[in-house]
């Protein structure tokens, strides 16, 4: 493996993290806005703003991540990118940044019409944002990105069937993972009701999820067909691997075994992701390889190294965070995080 | 830019303490709240000085145009002279103040050194002078009079471990935050509006830089417009917060995870009082 292949698993591997963990952060907003009226929904609300306080920005660092490290170290492959599909990254990041002010903004309302309207902008933007990530994703796998910069459409390149689906998916993974990781941290706190509920809504998104998928491949094999040969060639074993940790992650779900099956859950996501990646490898947009793409040597070992030494401060670091929020218990705020 | 950073934190900080001092409230905790994060960025002020000097070296070394407009220095010159104030109108900066010789000194540490002026480049690629230069004066004045106010500082607990006793301390502090907000806003546009009209100098001009897409002004006004709300909205909330008082109960960061019981949340949930 050269340096540009380690540094494109490094960053699918940040792309697997924002998923899992910025994505049941979005997913606790969506159900934060389905959660029903201001009475009704109080308990669920209250849980999921204190599953996702301790730990939204640390979540959200994964994207910074994945963007910082696309342009250093494909900086051509990044540059056709971002230009071609910048209204739908645009609307991402106005949907980021409105999110979180939003969240913040809610935590020290104390009138309704403000809880109301920030908490509505919180949800919104929840809802919104991965949509627009994931149009994105399926603009690169359908082939929609050209190598010149700006050569795409600014439209069609993230408004077509793979983009749309891919958009949806992204919206349904997170929903599923925030009920996942929901389910047991609302039984760590006590509150049978609310862990059934989000045990029932679950079970509702992983079959959604499931469903959705394989309407996708009609789709994907008719808009894609790259990606078809691809994800039923050589990214076949991952996706089969995904399908029975899906599969395996709802009879843990009926059985009541919170835990394991947040592992479960995040394994099924993440070898989908993965198996995108293989059934498109070696070619990031058309006509342009990893190696191609790849910033020159000196730089690409320069940045592994960097990471290599980032990585012995802030993986300690987020493993401590996490655990401090799991292990905590008192007696009335909940707390805990979203993460597995 | 870390070292402006922490300095506007600090001094920023220390000014809503200063301002709540001026205003008799002279208890400890508003002692503790100015004399904590102004140390720290007086501490710091002295160390942005050596930094900007360091990078203005780097500049006349790698950007010279960038130190030339700076310097409204319009031509290249052997033992060029520091200029303060000053406008620069056709091709020439009227009415400044000149030190002899103190910009070669400072730039290449030889009073005699060659700086190259604005002329080593086409008129079209030369940066706006007057924006650059008067950036770096209000900067640079700011740097300075941070630098003195908290030698002002330490000047007094060295004597008597006291805040100085006049009110003129409290107030240049308290004008002290925005000041050095003002700093930074001024250290960017110098950086920024300095390397025009490249955006990598020498190699890649802004305008070819710019997304050839449409709608680019329009996504633009999307942003801008956004801001605008939560602008507002910051505003209204800080305000909010500091009507509270100084521990108000629910005044938590998004990350702490909060003690309010269930009930009293209640109450305050649906905006009444108990
Ligand atoms: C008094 C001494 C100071 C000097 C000699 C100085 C010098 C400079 C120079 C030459 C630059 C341009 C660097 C470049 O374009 O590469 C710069 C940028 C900047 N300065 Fe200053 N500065 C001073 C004080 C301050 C203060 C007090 C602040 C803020 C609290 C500040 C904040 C900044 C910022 C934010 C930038 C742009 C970011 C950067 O290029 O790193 N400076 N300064």
């Amino acid at each position: 493996m050269n340096s540009a292949v380690v540094l494109l698993v490094v960053l699918w591997t940040g792309l697997t993290l924002y998923t899992l963990f910025g994505g049941a952060d979005f997913g606790g907003g969506l159900w934060d806005l389905l959660a029903g009226g201001a009475e009704r929904g109080k308990p669920q609300r209250e849980l999921i703003e204190h599953s996702i306080g301790p730990v939204w920005e640390a979540n959200h660092v994964w994207l910074i991540f994945v963007i910082t490290l696309f342009w250093t170290g494909f900086p051509t492959a990044f540059a056709a990118f971002a230009a071609t599909l910048y209204i739908p990254l645009t609307l991402a990041a106005l949907g980021i940044i409105a999110r979180g002010a939003a969240f913040a903004f809610r935590k020290v309302s104390d009138e309704l019409w403000q809880r109301r309207l920030f908490g509505a902008a919180f949800a919104f933007s929840s809802l919104v944002t991965p949509f627009f990530l994931g149009t994105t994703l399926g603009a690169v796998a359908s082939r929609r990105v050209p190598t010149d910069i700006a050569a795409g459409d600014p439209l069609t390149s993230w408004l077509n069937p793979t983009s749309i689906t891919t958009g949806v998916l992204a919206v349904a993974t997170t929903a599923y993972l925030a009920a996942v990781y929901l389910t047991a941290d609302a039984r760590r706190t006590a509150t049978p009701e609310l862990s059934d509920a989000f045990r029932r809504r679950a079970l509702l998104t992983g079959a959604g999820l499931g469903v959705l998928t394989l309407a996708a491949l009609p789709i994907v094999r008719v808009d894609a067909p790259h990606l078809f040969t691809g994800l039923t060639g050589p990214a076949l074993p991952l996706v089969a691997g995904g399908v029975v940790a899906g599969v395996l992650s709802m009879a843990l779900l009926l059985t009541r075994r919170y835990l394991i099956v947040r592992i479960t859950a995040a394994l099924a996501v993440a070898t989908i992701l993965w198996a995108w990646a293989v059934a498109q490898y070696p070619v990031m947009l058309p006509g342009l390889t990893v190696h191609v793409a790849a910033t020159s040597p000196a730089v690409l070992d320069a940045v592994l190294w960097v990471l290599a030494v980032g990585a012995a401060v802030l993986i300690p670091s987020l493993i401590y965070l996490y655990t401090v929020f799991q292990r905590e218990h008192p007696p009335h705020a909940t707390h805990a995080d979203i993460a597995p | 830019m870390i070292v402006a950073a922490f300095m506007v934190t600090g001094f920023g900080v220390a000014a809503v303490y200063a301002a709540a001092m001026l205003r008799g409230k002279r208890d400890r905790y508003h002692r503790l709240g100015f004399l904590v994060p102004f140390t720290v960025a007086a501490a710091l002020a002295p160390v942005q000085v050596v930094v900007g000097d360091w990078a203005a070296h780097f500049l006349a070394d790698y950007q010279p145009l960038k130190l030339a407009a700076i310097e409204g220095l319009t031509h290249t010159t052997q033992g060029a002279p520091l200029s303060l104030g000053g406008v620069y109108v056709d091709g020439e900066l009227r009415y400044a103040l000149e030190i002899p010789n103190a910009l070669s000194l400072l730039a290449h540490w030889d009073p005699d050194a060659l700086v190259l002026g604005l002329d080593q480049a086409p008129a079209d690629l030369r940066p706006p002078v007057n924006v650059v230069h008067w950036s770096f004066q209000i900067m640079v004045a700011i740097g300075f009079a941070l630098v003195a106010l908290g030698g002002w500082l330490a000047w007094t607990w060295w004597r008597r471990r006291a805040i100085p006793r006049t009110r003129w301390f409290l107030a240049a502090a308290a004008l002290a935050g925005p000041a050095a907000v003002l700093a930074l806003e001024a250290g960017w546009v110098v950086t920024e509006v300095g390397r025009q009209p490249w955006v990598v100098y020498n190699v890649l001009l802004t305008r070819d830089a710019v997304n050839p897409q449409p709608g680019l002004t329009t996504g633009l006004l999307l942003v801008l417009a956004v801001y605008a709300a939560l602008t507002v909205a910051t505003v209204y909330v800080l305000r909010k917060l500091a009507r509270r008082g100084p521990v108000p109960a629910r005044a938590l960061a998004p990350q702490e995870p909060s003690t309010a019981s269930p009930d009293e949340d209640q109450t305050e949930r649906d905006g009444g009082t108990p």
